[in-house]
């Protein structure tokens, strides 16, 4: 069925002794918010490093748009439509924010092969990413080194850049994570905002803004999925508000 | 950015003419010495600039460059002495063999990084220096190959007369990598250097880009070598030795690897400072080694990293600077309700 737009299949992921990823089952229909929510260590990234093709699973499978991509590496993947951001700032430091989204644009078509022309002079790729900067609001600092923005503004630009390739399944790796509260709650609501035809997976930590934003939660713990459900419910879950909450019987 | 910051555009330009035409009549004012050294400073200038596409730019460790600038001089040198190939031939040959030695150099260290990637460069380098060494039939082993004249140009053989020919050569190669850095090819290649996982993760095949690095710094280190060779009228062993892909990392270290022209700077200055303390003392090495450590210490950036910073500071004080922190509104400021045609408020609020 090509109405699941990314699942994992009994996903294993082990780095020497440790079992980071156990026996995950994740589906997510077309167009669906889903927000993995977990404690540290829960295996939320490494799931989302499988998904992406960072990392090969040592069991299960991985499916895009109704293929196995279980082998497919990372850049196929994204080129299938799948974009992701990354919990810790992971961009193109020293160049200009212009630059980040052109070469993100160009990795579309075969303008990414072009040795002989400009960057910027390619059809296409600098009305795009003027459209893109302006929507973003980043066209007064299109010319700066992203390693100059402000901490806030590298989050958004995560965001762009995975928004710029266009794609159908998009995985956020704790779009908030760092910020103040303030500017928190403001980049969840441009989370809210992203059109609704793109699925998205998006890890969170924040109890409220998961609920918030979510169709469906699954929750991860000890690599495992504890709980798969609508927010209502996994609100009231006995098992998830021990995990978060910690054991009655401890206290 | 205001306006009063940025400097009007046609310096730029100008700036460009007066140092090429300063080129051009040089051979007319200055002694034939001076002439061979600016001569070997432009052709390792080329090889510095060749080297920094993935030195400075492609963010990967090379200490084995010496080797694509040596086989290009190694083509000359047998094709001069064992046949009687034309000029446009061997240049093609020169150029051909480098970009196929850059191949072998990027497809060797795809999955090197860091420390390993200087490791297995110099380790290639030292095969291709130990088969220019051993091959004694074909490269003359230790003397090398000797006696190699400039006939076959499509120049006189005067100095001045070479002197141009490299003059056009390195200038025509520096507008190509020039246009090559600034393509999608080429910009990817400088994002290596930011990030490979981000690249990947966007659509890229990062393997592909490492190799084609290599290549095109091939082609052009082998065309450094090609003219070195018709400059020395000499071929041997120190043109592939370690020496020389350890003071290439030098000139783009000391120039500034992060610009294009820093390691031609950085070529410059130190072929130009060996000549005059080479006419002092015979401890050139020392001084050099000192230049290093001064140059780890006080400027890592190079001296052009050095100089724009100079400049920004300059203006910095002429201009009040836009502020750039973030600035958390009140909450009191805080939008309350959204139209989805306001989207991404965040960055005018982050801004203001």
């Amino acid at each position: 069925m090509s109405d699941v737009a990314i699942a994992a299949r009994g996903i294993q992921v082990r780095f020497g002794p440790f079992v980071a990823n156990d026996d995950v089952h994740l589906e997510v229909p077309v167009g669906q918010r889903r927000v993995l929510i977990g404690p540290n260590g829960a295996g939320k990234s490494t799931l989302f490093n499988a998904l992406a093709g960072q990392l090969r699973p040592s069991k299960g499978s991985v499916e895009l748009m109704g293929r196995d991509v279980t082998k497919v590496p990372a850049y196929r993947r994204a080129r299938m439509g799948l974009g992701r951001t990354f919990q810790i700032n992971n961009l193109f430091d020293g160049l200009t924010v212009r630059q980040n989204v052109e070469i993100t644009l160009a990795s579309q078509s075969s303008s990414r092969k072009v040795f002989w022309r400009d960057l910027g002079s390619i059809p296409g790729i600098r009305a795009k990413s003027e459209k893109l900067l302006d929507a973003w609001e980043f066209s007064a600092i299109a010319d700066l080194p992203v390693a100059d923005l402000a901490y806030g503004q590298q989050r958004v630009m995560e965001i762009v850049l995975a928004m710029s390739t266009e794609p159908h399944v998009l995985l956020l790796d704790e779009p908030t994570a760092g910020l103040a509260p303030v500017d928190a709650a403001r980049l969840t609501r441009l989370v809210a905002q992203l059109p609704r035809d793109i699925t998205i997976i998006m890890i969170e930590h924040d109890m409220d803004v998961a609920f918030a934003l979510a169709d469906r939660v699954t929750v991860l713990h000890q690599g495992k999925v504890l709980a798969d459900d609508v927010p209502e419910k996994i609100a009231v879950d006995e098992s998830v508000l021990q995990v978060y909450l910690g054991d009655s019987t401890d206290a | 950015m205001t306006s009063s910051r940025t400097t009007p555009e046609w310096v730029t330009p100008v700036l460009v003419l007066a140092a090429v035409a300063l080129l051009v009549v040089l051979p007319l004012v200055v002694a034939s010495f001076y002439l061979f050294l600016l001569t070997r400073i432009l052709i390792l200038g080329l090889f510095a600039t060749a080297f920094n596409i993935v030195f400075g730019f492609g963010g990967m460790p090379s200490l084995g460059h010496a080797a694509l600038f040596g086989i290009g001089g190694y083509v000359v040198g047998i094709a001069v002495s064992k046949s009687d190939l034309s000029f446009p031939v061997i240049l093609v040959l020169a150029l051909l063999s480098g970009t196929a030695l850059g191949v072998v150099f990027g497809l060797f260290n795809l999955r090197a990084r860091g420390i390993y990637l200087l490791l297995l460069t110099l380790a290639l380098a030292q095969a291709v220096h130990g088969l220019a060494y051993q091959q004694v039939a074909l490269t003359g082993g230790d003397n090398g190959i000797s006696g190699i004249t400039r006939e076959g140009l499509p120049v006189p053989t005067s100095a001045p007369a070479f002197y141009w020919f490299t003059l056009v050569l390195v200038a025509m190669s520096l507008a190509l990598m020039w246009t090559f850095m600034r393509s999608p090819v080429g910009m990817v290649i400088t994002a290596l250097r930011e990030s490979e996982s981000r690249l990947s993760a966007t659509g890229y095949r990062v393997g592909g880009y490492r190799v084609a690095a290599f290549a095109v710094s091939g082609a052009f280190s082998a065309l450094a070598g090609l003219l070195d060779t018709y400059l020395l009228g000499s071929v041997s062993p120190s043109s592939v030795a370690f020496l020389l892909s350890a003071e290439v990392v030098v000139f783009a270290i000391l120039g500034g690897a992060r610009y294009f022209l820093g390691p031609l700077l950085g070529a410059a200055i130190i072929l130009a400072l060996e000549f005059y303390v080479s006419s002092y003392t015979t401890r050139w090495t020392v001084v050099l080694g000192v230049l290093y450590v001064l140059t780890a210490l006080f400027m890592q950036d190079g001296v052009l990293g050095r100089v724009t910073q100079l400049s920004r500071r300059l203006r910095r004080n002429n201009v009040k600077p836009a502020p750039l922190e973030t600035e958390i509104p009140r909450p009191d400021e805080m939008p309350v309700l959204m139209k989805p045609d306001e989207m991404p408020v965040l960055m005018k609020e982050v801004q203001s």
